[in-house]
């Protein structure tokens, strides 16, 4: 009980300085759990740092919720540890672990007001009285809900709620916050809303928050790092920048960029770039450089925002534009390259220079956008 | 003005008709309302203010609050009091324990709530005799162990009766509870373990106001169902735990005397409504207090 | 809208198409064996029907009822008996408005007094119940408006292995908490009148003397064995119940219910001094439907051998001594009823009780709430 975030100074409100990430908020290693023959999580390792705002990303049976459920103690793990600010939580019940959960079902206390949901957690803590009302006073304040104090939860909307579900799990500074799919249940455009503001939230108050979402945009727009995962491992555990640019599996290219991918062979290397011949239509495309020995057959990934269309003949293959379709600032392009039964080659390219359908266009990329992945490497 | 009205005609008459055909649909239950239950307690009323020879008279009623009727009356309160509490203590444990049981015990031990109720009054006081009585299974049990005091008095007694009438009342509070509780989201403890909150107080002040309307009601039920019970007490308690429905039915059945017994369910009735009441009182009262409490 | 009118009106009719055919069938059927049967049917108030409904308490008196009277009765008429378990003030009420739901009542001679004074019972035309002479009924049985079937008597029944070989004798034994040591039972007002006789012949009142009571000196008498009962009874069969559990080792019981206790294998035996004997009787309700059908089943049911039948059934005791000649010896020494034993006990006197027991009751209510 003694490290229970009472002592630490009152919630900064809007203006104050972010706190300073200083060393490990949580750790995680090894983390498996089986349910019978199934691995829902296997081996799962990673470090996340304090102030830090990580994402776990899959999809449904990815493993994503079981991580989370392990670290806030709902579910007990087969093996592995779980640290938070230094301290085994692994085998600690819930209650014990001084970490703030936001559902994605808010699950506020339909009995209490607004006001009285938020205390809640400052209650058990010992807080005194005068103490609470400030605090609660601060931290509904900066979430835009002062006025909403004396209501009963089901008198507000669904932003409202999650907005009072999230005040409740940072008005006592936990060093950790999970929150799982907390705008799963919300219209986009809330959810547009509420991305940036728990965002900037976790920005100015420092906080470390550890998401899970579905949502590979969500997960882009709100992320330090991000995991993704799929069937229980984690298939890459970095920066959204890095996940999109340089995506080290098959299936992150596919999950995060929506990759086309061409099978190739490669067929000349020097010290900058990797030269591939692909299988189909036997042109030439250069990527970076990879450290795959010539010969090696692979699977040539490039994002559709990747590809640019160029005068026929030009690129590394050349296609009639099947379809062309207008979606706001984009044209999105499906190029025939290959033979009927292969996928359309997919382009996204600004509206007004795009191609039309039924014209004759060569595709070519950036070979620092070009990503090569050994054929055998699965995804 | 012509111009004003003529537009409101036509829905006005659209409303009157949908009102007509409104009491249509409306009407069956009202007749069946007026019939079998505003006529039949009108009729009780009128019948417990005339005297034999058709009078007004309010001696009937001096009747039934005085002397020996008087206590019995109190006698019902108390017993009733006493077996919502039990009723609501137990079922609630038993409740509890059957939300966290696989569906096919849960059914099961349902069961074993409800058949009690399917079994002739007779059958039932043997059983509870084989249980309590001086050579019964508890009192043998505590004799062997030679607790001091053995046998102890479990039957032809208050204690006697509120066994009796707690076990009969179980099925309704447990049922009742079960489904408040079931209506309960479990993930609101989970919700507040997280923020911290151990078992103690998780159940104090969340699980416990949650399920509250649940129990005000099964104890109130409770309450309601035992002011009107006679079978139980007169088969397991002694003349002091004789209830009111008892008299009521002794001076109907014996003695064909209306009046009094109209009186006596009268008081009854207007005992249920105030149970009622207060109920209702109480819990508005306690939402009042808590809205004050958090502004 | 026009259509779903139609629809529902169209199912509406053919509903009461339905319904008017299950009705049509019921009455043709019913015609059927109406007419197949009145053949020596006279039938003046039932419209030539063939049934009469009796009124009777039901349990398994109503079972050894069905068996020993109304299924011979119905084989040797053709009418057919339906029965109705029925309390004595809703019967009322259905007298009174002139809509009695049943024709015979079997019920306690004591009910039937109340009835006559609620004006709700027929005269009886003693021409057309034979049986009355042959079965040589008591003079004390016949009334104007009820005739006594059999009575039951209420009496002693002990636990044999509770007295180390002791045997109560009387009412004053059942009274001497010393003597005879364990817990009472005795009936409360909702099982039976109040036993204020017991109380006066175990103070030693003479059995011929008992009427009208001293209620005061029978509460006095109550009043000492008070802290001993355990329990007041409110049916019949709870007196074996208690005995038979060791909750008490002496209590009044219905002499019937005994002899199902030492089937049983209970250690119990009856004392039959100072019995009290209560009628019951059969009387016709007033409006009487099928009051024919009612003198019929009536008179059939007092035939000495109807009676002994019963007595075979189940132990009541037949008002007719005819019927006690026609069992056997066993069979007759079993019932509290037999010649032997009449002078033991003692006749409730119904007029004392009608006057008294209202007050009684409510006093005997205040004693026992002490």
């Amino acid at each position: 009980m003694a490290d229970f975030g009472v002592a630490t100074p009152s919630v900064k409100v809007a203006g104050a300085k972010p706190a300073t990430a200083t060393g490990k908020a949580l750790s995680v290693v090894a983390l498996r759990k089986t349910y019978g023959d199934v691995v829902a999580v296997d081996e799962a390792s990673m470090e996340i740092a304090a102030g830090e705002f990580v994402t776990f990303l899959g999809s449904s049976g990815s493993g994503k919720t079981t991580t989370l459920m392990m670290i806030a103690g709902f579910c007990e793990p087969d093996s592995g540890t779980i640290t938070v600010g230094g301290r085994d939580v692994t085998r600690l019940a819930p209650q014990k672990r001084n970490l703030g959960f936001v559902f994605q079902q808010y699950l506020l206390f339909p009995h209490m007001t607004v006001q009285e949901n938020v205390a809640f957690p400052l209650t058990l803590r010992g807080v005194g009285k005068d103490e609470i009302r400030r605090r609660v006073g601060e931290t509904l304040e900066i979430a835009g809900l002062s006025r909403f104090a004396g209501r009963k939860p089901r008198e507000l909307s669904g932003g409202q709620q999650q907005r009072v579900a999230l005040c409740r799990a940072l008005v006592y500074r936990p060093p950790v916050i999970l929150m799982d799919e907390p705008l799963g249940a919300l219209d986009k455009k809330l959810r547009d809303q509420l991305q940036v503001e728990i965002k900037t939230i976790q920005q100015e108050l420092g906080l470390t928050v550890i998401y899970v979402t579905h949502d590979q945009e969500e997960a882009l727009v709100m992320s330090d790092r991000i995991a993704v995962m799929r069937n229980g491992l984690i298939e890459q555990f970095d920066t959204p920048r890095e996940l999109f640019e340089r995506p080290r599996t098959p299936f992150v290219a596919d999950f995060l960029g929506a990759a086309n991918f061409l099978p190739g062979r490669i067929e000349q290397q020097d010290g900058e770039h990797t030269l591939v011949r692909l299988d189909n239509s036997g042109g030439l495309i250069k990527a970076r450089r990879h450290d795959l020995a010539t010969g090696t057959q692979v699977k040539v990934a490039v994002q559709p925002g990747r590809l640019r269309a160029c005068a026929a003949d030009d690129g590394f293959c050349t296609g009639a534009v099947e379809t062309a379709t207008y979606v706001g600032t984009l044209v999105r392009a499906g190029v025939r390259i290959d033979d009927k039964d292969a996928p359309l080659l997919r382009l996204e390219v600004p509206a007004g220079r795009g191609p039309v359908a039924g014209e004759l266009v060569g595709i070519t990329a950036d070979p620092d956008d070009v990503n090569l992945f050994a054929a055998e490497q699965d995804g | 003005m012509a111009a004003l009205t003529a537009p409101a005609r036509p829905r006005k008459l659209l409303a009157s008709r949908r009102t007509r055909v409104g009491i249509l649909y409306a009407l069956p239950v009202v007749v069946y309302l007026l019939v079998l239950f505003v006529y039949p307690i009108f009729s009780t009323l009128l019948l417990s203010l005339k005297d034999a020879d058709g009078s007004f008279t309010l001696h009937w009623y001096a009747d039934a609050l005085s002397g020996v009727n008087l206590s019995v009356l109190f006698t019902t309160l108390r017993i009733s009091a006493e077996t919502a509490v039990l009723s609501l203590v137990f079922g609630f444990v038993l409740a509890q324990a059957i939300t966290r049981l696989k569906p096919i015990l849960a059914g099961l031990a349902m069961l074993v709530v409800v058949v009690p109720h399917f079994v002739s009054a007779l059958v039932r006081t043997y059983g509870w005799i084989i249980m309590l009585g001086d050579k019964g299974l508890v009192n043998e049990t505590l004799t062997a162990l030679s607790i001091p005091g053995a046998p102890f008095q479990l039957l032809y007694n208050e204690l006697g009766v509120v066994i009796g009438t707690t076990s009969m009342m179980l099925p309704y509070t447990v049922l009742l509870l079960y489904g408040v509780m079931r209506g309960v989201d479990r993930r609101l403890l989970a919700a507040a373990a997280s923020m911290g909150a151990g078992r103690v107080t998780i159940f104090r002040r969340v699980y416990l106001p949650l399920v509250a309307p649940g129990l005000a009601s099964a104890g109130l039920l409770s309450f309601i169902l035992s002011l009107g019970y006679y079978i139980t007490p007169a088969l397991m308690g002694g003349p002091n735990q004789t209830m009111i429905a008892t008299l009521i039915n002794q001076q109907v059945t014996k003695e064909n005397q209306w009046n009094g017994a109209a009186a006596q369910g009268v008081i009854l009735l207007v005992l249920t409504l105030a149970g009622l009441l207060l109920v209702k009182v109480v819990s508005s009262l306690g939402a009042s207090r808590r809205r004050r409490n958090g502004s | 809208m026009k259509d779903t009118r139609i629809d529902r009106r169209l199912f509406l009719r053919g509903i009461g198409g339905v319904t008017a055919g299950v009705a049509a069938a019921t009455a043709l059927s019913a015609c059927g064996t109406g007419t197949s049967r009145t053949a020596g049917g006279s039938g003046s108030g039932g419209k030539g029907s063939k049934t009469v409904v009796v009124r009777d308490s039901g349990g398994s008196y109503g079972a050894a009822l069905q068996k020993a009277i109304y299924t011979p009765f119905t084989q040797e008429t053709g009418i057919s008996v339906k029965v109705l378990n029925l309390d004595n003030a809703p019967l009322l009420a259905q007298i009174k408005q002139g809509r009695p739901q049943c024709d015979l009542i079997n019920d306690a001679m004591v009910s039937h007094t109340k009835y006559v004074k609620q004006d709700a019972l027929e005269a009886l035309d003693l021409d057309r119940l034979g049986s009355v002479k042959s079965a040589k009924i008591p003079e004390n049985q016949i009334t104007e408006y009820a005739i006594g079937h059999s009575f039951y008597g209420q009496c002693i029944a002990y636990r044999t292995d509770a007295f180390g070989g002791k045997k109560p004798e009387s009412w004053a034994d059942f009274f001497d908490a010393k003597a005879f040591k364990g817990g009472r039972a005795m009936c409360s007002p909702d099982g039976d009148l109040p036993e204020l006789e017991f109380a006066l012949l175990a103070d030693g009142v003479p059995m011929d003397k008992l009427y009208p009571l001293d209620v005061d000196r029978a509460f006095k008498v109550l009043t000492r064995l008070r802290p001993d009962i355990k329990k007041f009874w409110d049916s019949g069969p709870l007196p074996g119940v208690l005995l038979s559990r060791q909750e008490v080792t002496m209590s009044t019981v219905w002499d019937g219910r005994i002899a199902d206790l030492q089937k049983q294998g209970v250690p119990v035996e009856r004392q039959l001094n100072g019995m009290r004997r209560q009628f019951s009787g059969y009387a016709i309700a007033k409006g009487a439907t099928n009051a024919d059908n009612a003198y019929k089943l009536m008179d059939f049911a007092l035939r000495a051998e109807s009676q002994a039948a019963l007595a075979k059934a189940f132990p009541s005791n037949p008002s007719s001594p005819v019927a006690y000649a026609k069992l056997t010896e066993d069979e007759r020494n079993a019932l509290a009823g037999a010649p032997k034993y009449y002078d033991k006990g003692f006749d409730a006197d119904v007029d004392w009780w009608l006057k008294n027991e209202a007050a009684v009751t409510k006093r005997w209510l205040e004693w026992a709430r002490g």
